[in-house]
């Protein structure tokens, strides 16, 4: 039997919980969570929080956004490295993404560190980062 | 040593790309119009007819713009080769060179000893509840649709942004690797589009034929930098401005491969496939390395195992041109060019079909046009031309043996193949 592990991350998120997948063969992470392991393929894995810490490394924005996200345009949305390995993107709270010259000098600031939080975003609880002080 | 040939390209076609509703060539045609012209230009090519012909793959990836599903039902009668075997088959933007290795494979096998392969796509509008009425496709709309090729489950619903993602990262994350400072990496992506631009306005089939100075000097710039850089180009997804973005178009391409062996009887210059590999990759690309793609990685190394090459015995490159930037990370990953060396190379003119190096001289996904899943049948026309000694004004001026088609399926897929002249 599968796990219904859109659910289940949907619902750990309602819960303010963040999950991954960690292989119990190859000790990797996948996030997020599948149905089986994105490094060796393994369908022995178990299904557990993540600490939501991460490195986010570049942003931008663009002027096409998908019309879901429109409302938040201009926003950065931006590649984060977690501490467990995975690499996501989502949005990143705290990163200018006003003018191409903020973004600029923005990314020069990069890699910086980031923490995982949930938020609703247009009309669904999502993983959005926000950058440490 | 380089492999053997595992089958070979006898025939190709392709239309105008451009769109149903305004250019010339193409307006009033139907989606099943533009598959037949693109299919019965490679059936010339190869002096064969739907008859001779033993099965037909048909490739497309948006149906929003056809209005259309089981595309090898609807079409086999068009294409003269009713009951015929066929299938449709779909790996979005790669679909076509996706194709170039599954049709091989059936020859090869022994089950078919050729195959007509055709691509189609309408991106500009659709069958409003009549064939012949066609209504517009809202650009927010189009990437709604296109969008369902990226992870629906999770990726999608965080904020995704395409231009960031495949156009902006990259770029930012090139211009870092290698030490560009902004203004540098701005004017290494001017080149890239001076070279498009180029070739596309020496592509009669292409849909920009205007060249980057006419189009400079249309809107008052006798430079084309200083147009390069002007409120006409913003920046679509920082740094990645809207010139070095693709233009959806309509359009269809469409060849025939045969077996090897036979293939002198259809062609006087068959190309051979020697080696093909394709990757699959869910959503996201890349690692902290943004200008590192597995699948790349993973499709050139197959394809070019099987062929017997390295990326220094190649004669010509077509890299997947949706964000101008593969120009630089892929030509790298394939091996065509050092690490850090091709946004040089691109500056000195050395990938114009005149250089040394040349590239994408049918103008890529900007100049060309993105006819998604009929967009790779187009570069390997361009190969095929080209190894003929047939590209007219754009000829290629160096002597082509090997070359390597490299395409980006949304989601994300990599195929490569690996092509020779006989």
């Amino acid at each position: 039997m599968v796990e219904k592990v859109a659910e289940m991350f949907y619902g750990g998120l309602a819960k303010g919980k963040i999950l991954g997948a960690k292989c119990k063969e190859c000790r990797k992470w996948t996030f997020p969570p599948v149905t089986a392991c994105r490094e060796c393929g393994s369908r022995k894995i178990e299904y557990k929080q993540v600490s939501g810490e991460g490195t986010v490394h570049f942003y931008s924005t663009s002027i096409l956004p998908p019309k879901k996200f429109a409302q938040y345009s201009p926003y950065a949305y931006g590649l984060v490295e977690l501490k467990e390995g995975p690499t996501f993107l989502t949005m990143v709270e705290g990163l200018d993404a006003s003018t191409p010259d903020k973004i600029a000098a923005g990314n020069k600031s990069l890699p910086l560190k980031v923490k995982a939080k949930v938020s609703k975003k247009a009309g669904m609880d999502v993983v959005v980062f926000r950058l440490v002080k | 040593m380089v492999g053997k040939p595992m089958a070979s390209i006898t025939g190709v076609g392709c239309t105008k790309f451009g769109s149903v509703l305004s250019t010339p060539e193409l307006k009033g045609k139907t989606f099943h119009e533009l598959v037949a012209e693109a299919a019965f230009e490679a059936m010339d090519d190869a002096s064969m007819t739907g008859k001779d012909i033993d099965a037909f793959y048909i490739g497309s990836m948006l149906t929003h713009g056809s209005h259309v599903y089981s595309h090898h039902t609807q079409l086999c009668d068009w294409l003269g080769m009713q009951l015929k075997p066929a299938l449709h088959f779909a790996t979005a933007c790669s679909t076509l060179n996706t194709g170039l290795g599954l049709a091989a494979m059936s020859v090869a096998s022994g089950k078919f000893k050729s195959v007509l392969v055709v691509g189609a796509e309408t991106l500009s509008s659709y069958p409003d509840d009549n064939p012949v009425k066609r209504k517009a496709i809202d650009p927010v709309d189009l990437w709604y649709w296109t969008d369902f090729g990226v992870d629906q489950v999770y990726a999608y619903h965080h904020c995704y942004d395409v231009a960031t993602a495949y156009g902006a990262i990259p770029t930012l994350g090139y211009a870092k690797k290698h030490g560009l400072s902004k203004d540098k990496m701005d004017e290494a992506m001017y080149y890239v589009h001076k070279e498009v631009r180029t070739h596309s306005s020496l592509n009669p089939k292409a849909f920009v034929t205007d060249s980057l100075e006419a189009a400079a000097k249309k809107k008052g710039f006798k430079d084309t930098f200083d147009y390069w850089k002007s409120a006409n180009n913003p920046y679509f997804a920082y740094p990645t401005r809207l010139l070095s973005a693709l233009n959806t178009v309509d359009g269809a391409s469409a060849y025939i491969i045969t077996r090897a062996e036979d293939a002198k009887k259809y062609h006087e210059q068959p190309v051979d496939i020697i080696g093909f590999n394709w990757a699959a990759s869910n959503y996201p690309w890349y690692d902290k390395d943004p200008t590192n793609w597995p699948i790349d990685v993973t499709a050139f190394a197959g394809a070019y195992k099987m062929a017997g090459v390295t990326g220094k015995d190649l004669d010509y490159l077509t890299v997947h041109d949706c964000m101008q930037i593969y120009h630089l990370t892929t030509s790298e990953t394939a091996g065509y060019f050092g690490k850090g060396e091709s946004w040089k190379a691109i500056k000195e003119g050395r990938t114009l079909y005149n250089g040394d190096k040349p590239m994408n001289t049918s103008g890529g996904r900007h100049g060309k046009g993105h006819a998604f899943g009929a967009s790779p049948g187009a570069e390997t026309y361009e190969i095929v031309k080209q190894m003929r000694g047939e590209a007219g004004k754009r000829q290629v001026k160096k002597e082509l043996s090997i070359a390597a088609q490299h395409n980006h399926g949304y989601g994300m897929h990599a195929a490569v193949t690996v092509l020779k002249k006989r």
